[in-house]
């Protein structure tokens, strides 16, 4: 967990560039100087090449860390299959029934409709238990290292639950 | 993702809205089972592509780096954005719409 926050910030000197209003609310706007100096501290380490953070491979896994990765994972993949989705509905020459019917043409299996059902909603469902318990960080909750876990392990079970029933409709 | 001046609400007013969209479709996702028709259609059409859009606006934030390369990530995801809520909004307008397509494919 603290490893990972110490990647994330100096991994990224862009982000104090981003968000100084986030952090010092209550600070007086940044003059010059330190702009200057962050501009400087940036250049520096792009000059000196340095292998960039984050070296995953040193790390130990742990499950935070792990949850972490494939909430952005979930993410990303199901943002490409809206996209494709919504790209398929402009390119392809037939409407959606068409393609449905075909699937059904082939008569798959029900434990082969359930798998892909199941595989689906997983995503569907992790993202969205795992946001919840990123919207209760937001709010400052949670943030003990064995709450952590907690709130971790229940996502899982929740995920597995819920795709399962899913998958089941 | 966007390069806010410092001191301004701007950054601020960003994380919150990602927040607020965050939060209205983890609502959607019930209403449209419950209320499924046009108006959840294209509700679930920006909503999806805000949260993508603003998502993977953060992925480039923390993987792209160098100015050009930014540049370029950013202007190329706003055009994945836009094609993607376009070909929401087609398929909801000429086709069967967001709801309907799932609960047809989990009939089958």
């Amino acid at each position: 967990m603290a490893a990972s926050l110490l990647r994330h910030v100096g991994q990224r000197c862009l982000w104090t560039r981003l968000s100084p209003s986030l952090s010092m609310r209550h600070v007086v706007p940044m003059g010059t100087a330190a702009k200057e100096e962050m501009a400087q501290f940036c250049d520096k380490n792009t000059q000196s090449n340095r292998p960039m953070s984050p070296h995953i491979t040193i790390y130990k896994w742990s499950l935070p860390m792990l949850m972490s990765i494939a909430h952005r994972g979930t993410g990303v993949a199901m943002s490409a299959g809206v996209s494709l989705f919504g790209l398929a509905a402009l390119i392809l020459p037939e409407q959606f029934p068409y393609y449905l019917a075909f699937v059904k043409s082939l008569s798959l299996g029900p434990a082969l409709i359930y798998s892909a059902k199941f595989a689906l909603a997983f995503p569907l469902t992790y993202h969205t238990w795992n946001g919840i318990r990123h919207l209760m960080w937001d709010m400052g909750k949670g943030f003990k290292i064995p709450q952590v876990y907690q709130s971790g392990v229940l996502v899982l079970v929740l995920t597995l639950l819920s795709s399962a029933g899913l998958a089941a409709m | 993702m966007l390069f806010f001046a410092a001191g301004s609400k701007a950054a601020s007013l960003h994380w919150t809205s990602e927040r607020a969209v965050s939060v209205l479709l983890l609502g959607l996702l019930p209403a449209a089972y419950l209320y499924p028709g046009p108006a959840m259609d294209y509700s679930l059409a920006a909503a999806l592509t805000l949260h993508s859009h603003w998502g993977l606006g953060q992925v480039i934030t923390d993987y792209v780096h160098g100015e050009p390369s930014i540049k370029l990530a950013n202007t190329g995801l706003y055009v994945l954005s836009a094609v993607t809520f376009a070909g929401l909004c087609y398929f909801n307008y000429q086709d069967v719409g967001i709801c309907k397509a799932v609960a047809m494919l989990w009939s089958l």
